[in-house]
């Protein structure tokens, strides 16, 4: 984690609560997560990196509805925020800057 | 003549495969009273459908044995169904013949996963977390690992998610130790 404030799991995280479009708690950040990146986060660290995001401002929870798998209890919603926006923004691009021009991964330099 | 589960068991036990047939004509000469698929039930719970479960003081009979609820857990028609005729003779063909494995209730989350998560977890959180960890147990874990070991992990993330306040009092505790050793 550097000047961007946004490490890799955080930056997947944030993804996915993207992805979810304000539907997203922890359960299904991690389906999603595990759907597109092949490995299922624990429910301990999506909830340590969630309340991180949270004071950092870039999510935004409420409560949700409640289920009968769920034994009746809500779920907490999370929902991006323009920080969050902001900061995956500059992720992207400073991505972008490092991948150009770089040779491609097979060949030796 | 009527039976009760005392009386079955005292007189026969758990039947070996050759007393079979006898238990099976002992029980279809109580036919008429209908006692015979109380017998049947009783003899399904031997094969090893254990949850059905009485009392040995009660009487079995047919009528009120079938669909009465006992502790929870019902004797279904299908356990009837199932143990009819002929089948009942070889008890290796009624149990691959079983469609009884369906649990009378679905199986809950751990109570003390459930309890060392309410004591670990801030209580502003704890209805959403509980409600994570119930469903992530119903959906994922009793799938993949089976009752027993969906609840070890039920634990396990149980105590995971806790780990802040039990790791600072094992630090407490060693440092204890520590001082009381070095003799401060």
């Amino acid at each position: 984690m550097g000047r961007l404030g946004l490490g890799d799991f955080e930056r997947n995280v944030l993804l996915g609560v993207l992805h979810l479009r304000g539907t997203g708690y922890a359960i299904s950040i991690i389906e999603e997560i595990a759907k597109r990146i092949g490995s299922e986060p624990s429910l301990g660290s999506i909830y340590v990196t969630l309340d991180r995001l949270q004071k950092k401002g870039f999510v935004s929870s409420k409560l949700g509805d409640a289920t009968a798998e769920r034994g009746g209890k809500r779920k907490r919603l999370y929902q991006i925020e323009a920080p969050g926006v902001r900061a995956l923004s500059e992720v992207r691009d400073a991505s972008k800057r490092m991948w150009a021009g770089a040779p491609p991964l097979g060949a030796r330099t | 003549m009527s039976f009760t589960l005392r009386s079955i068991k005292a007189r026969w036990g758990k039947p070996h495969r050759h007393e079979w047939e006898e238990l099976w004509s002992e029980l279809q000469m109580a036919d008429n009273d209908g006692e015979e698929e109380a017998g049947e039930a009783y003899l399904a719970a031997l094969l090893g459908q254990s949850h059905i479960v009485l009392s040995e003081q009660d009487e079995l009979r047919a009528a009120d044995l079938v669909a009465r609820d006992h502790g929870g857990k019902t004797i279904a028609w299908e356990a009837k169904r199932m143990v009819r005729g002929r089948l009942l003779l070889d008890p290796n063909m009624v149990r691959a013949a079983s469609t009884y494995t369906t649990p009378a209730a679905p199986n809950p989350p751990p109570r003390i996963g459930e309890f060392l998560l309410a004591f670990f977890v801030a209580p502003e959180a704890q209805e959403e977390k509980l409600g994570d960890m119930a469903e992530r147990f119903t959906k994922t874990w009793l799938p993949r690992f089976g009752a027993r070991g969906a609840r070890l992990v039920y634990l396990w993330h149980a105590l995971w998610l806790g780990q802040r306040l039990w790791r600072g009092a094992l630090f407490c505790a060693a440092a204890d130790w520590f001082v009381r050793k070095i003799g401060l």
